[in-house]
């Protein structure tokens, strides 16, 4: 009896041990998806596998070693994987640089999938590093002003007595002045844009004492199996002003049939002098035909697709060889499309132009004698089908073609005779050893999260690392030896109103 | 003794692979982002087949 006894004691313990840790596991599971304490950390160390943080993307553009990772190109991208929302992220890169041209690292998070624009902040700026050890500098938290010959003693009295636009440049800071032009007059008769474009895209345009209006033809195509609902932007100094809801045509499946759906139109009276943005926030099932509009200038951001002819069955008329205008230095294009290879004259005859020979592959051209984008470049195409993109605006005339915003420290080329102070919100990294460590705050709330699956806790955020000088033919790489995400958000204390 | 800890593993881990299916049910990626199932399920075919051959001994 006792010898039972015994053994049963035995039985309990050993049946609470093996339930126990299961407990245990299920509740540390429980734990790592809800984060209570609303704080959680995940590190990508390039070693094995990472549920949360992928290692980096496109494999051609990345090098791995002995658990590094040598960034041979510009961009590259990684996901990120929260178990539930989380408010903001900090995301620690400890790296290396090696070679003299990567001068330039930021990192940015994808903030609308649909224009592909991502929000980009500071990792390392050479230029401002290099000439932190020769001009004065003034530092205000993390605002720093550099003066070739110290002519202010604050931030302040800087912005009080602003110098003229071509003895300053700013760097990842915000002016909280209006961009005006002073010789700006309005446009007399409307102007009409056929070339047609797909997906979304944004664009800048100007207004003083004038109407705003622009009527944007749009088609669905149904080459994708997504509804097609989408919006109709407008911005005024960074804050949303409206935004229109456009239904797609309804047709959920990739029939190919292609529809016109409600035109989009902004018509607004009595608007400030200023710089308006306008996005068109679609994906590549939407077509803007044509743009109508009342304004002078139009200039698109940075990025625009124009769509292969074949795509709107309805398009008689050929728009092509069409000319564009781009502001910028360098200049990129990309298509999808074996019809659609392409050469694209760059400027003068003499300047040399940018050649598209494969597909889904992009092709990078710069523009000699345009660092500071006080002239445009004239861009040639032979074809629709591209994607163009570069550090520039592009606009289908030189009139539409708008730089608005001051200089910009991106590159040494941007360091010119005339420069005499830079503004910039720059901390610039630390150096332990051979690494440098960064640190860089993202809002989560801001930038697009994808939910993996309906219903579920999961976001999935994108985030790229961008060095423009990075390339195999130039001879430099970034050294990544880890990559740390912090995710802050809300407790459950909090949630549940305790303190 | 050797009886029930072999019986009492496999009814754990039984549970386990139980439980945690309807974990990745509910939550995808929670349970198989710290833990690979298939240790757990070749942990429960050895604890089944260490069970019955100490059982048919005893």
């Amino acid at each position: 009896m006792l010898k039972t006894e015994k053994i049963m004691l035995k039985l309990t313990k050993l049946r609470m041990i093996l339930w126990g840790i299961l407990g245990v596991t299920i509740f540390v599971l429980l734990w790592l998806k809800l984060v209570p304490t609303g704080e959680i950390t995940y590190t990508q160390d390039f070693g094995g596998k990472n549920e949360f943080l992928s290692k980096l993307t496109p494999a051609e553009r990345v090098k791995e070693k002995d658990r590094q990772v040598m960034i041979t190109g510009d961009p590259v991208y990684f996901t990120l994987r929260t178990p539930r929302p989380f408010r903001e992220a900090e995301v620690t890169f400890v790296y290396n640089t090696q070679g003299e041209n990567a001068s330039l690292i930021e990192a940015g998070i994808l903030m609308s999938e649909s224009s592909w624009r991502y929000k980009t902040k500071p990792v390392q700026n050479k230029m401002i590093d290099r000439l932190s050890s020769v001009w004065n500098v003034t530092r205000e938290g993390k605002t720093i002003l550099l003066q070739k010959e110290k002519q202010f003693n604050s931030i302040k009295e800087f912005y009080r007595n602003l110098p003229p636009v071509e003895e300053f440049a700013l760097y990842n800071y915000k002016l909280d002045q209006n961009y005006i032009l002073p010789d700006y007059r309005p446009a007399s008769e409307f102007q009409r844009f056929d070339i047609p474009l797909r997906g979304g895209y944004e664009f800048f345009t100007y207004l003083k004492d004038e109407k705003m209006e622009f009527r944007f033809v749009f088609f669905d195509i149904n080459r994708n199996r997504e509804q097609d609902d989408f919006y109709l932007d407008l911005y005024y100094n960074d804050k949303l002003l409206q935004s229109k809801h456009i239904k797609g045509d309804g047709i959920s499946s990739d029939s190919k049939e292609v529809n016109e759906v409600e035109n989009g139109v902004i018509d607004l009276k009595d608007m400030p002098e200023g710089i308006y943005k306008v996005e068109v926030r679609a994906n590549d099932d939407i077509v803007t035909k044509s743009i109508k509009t009342a304004q002078k200038k139009l200039s698109f951001i940075s990025r625009l697709q124009l769509a292969d002819p074949s795509v709107l069955e309805k398009s008689e008329e050929s728009h092509y060889p069409a000319l564009m205008y781009f502001s910028g230095s360098k200049i990129n294009a990309k298509t999808i499309y074996p019809a659609d290879l392409q050469t694209i004259q760059l400027g003068d005859e003499d300047a040399e132009d940018l050649v598209v020979e494969e597909t889904y592959k992009k092709f990078s051209q710069n523009i000699a004698g345009n660092p500071k984008k006080t002239s445009s470049t004239k861009v040639l195409l032979e074809k629709g089908g591209i994607i163009l993109s570069g550090d520039g605006n592009f606009a289908f005339s030189s009139k539409a073609l708008l730089e608005p915003g001051y200089n910009r420290i991106k590159s040494s080329d941007d360091i010119t005779d005339e420069l005499n102070f830079i503004l910039a919100d720059y901390i610039p990294p630390e150096e332990k050893g051979r690494w440098k460590t960064k640190t860089v705050k993202f809002d989560l709330e801001e930038a697009f999260a994808e939910k993996e699956y309906s219903g579920g806790l999961s976001r999935k955020y994108r985030f790229m690392i961008s060095a423009p000088g990075i390339s195999k033919d130039r001879e430099s790489e970034i050294e990544i030896n880890k990559i740390q995400v912090k995710l802050k958000g809300e407790s459950l204390w909090g949630r549940l109103g305790i303190r | 003794m050797t009886k029930y800890f072999f019986q009492e593993l496999f009814y754990v881990l039984l549970a386990a692979i139980i439980i945690f299916g309807v974990l990745e049910l509910l939550w995808p990626r929670l349970v198989l982002a710290y833990i690979n199932i298939n240790w757990l399920l070749i942990g429960w075919v050895v604890s089944g087949i260490l069970e019955i051959i100490v059982n048919r001994e005893k």
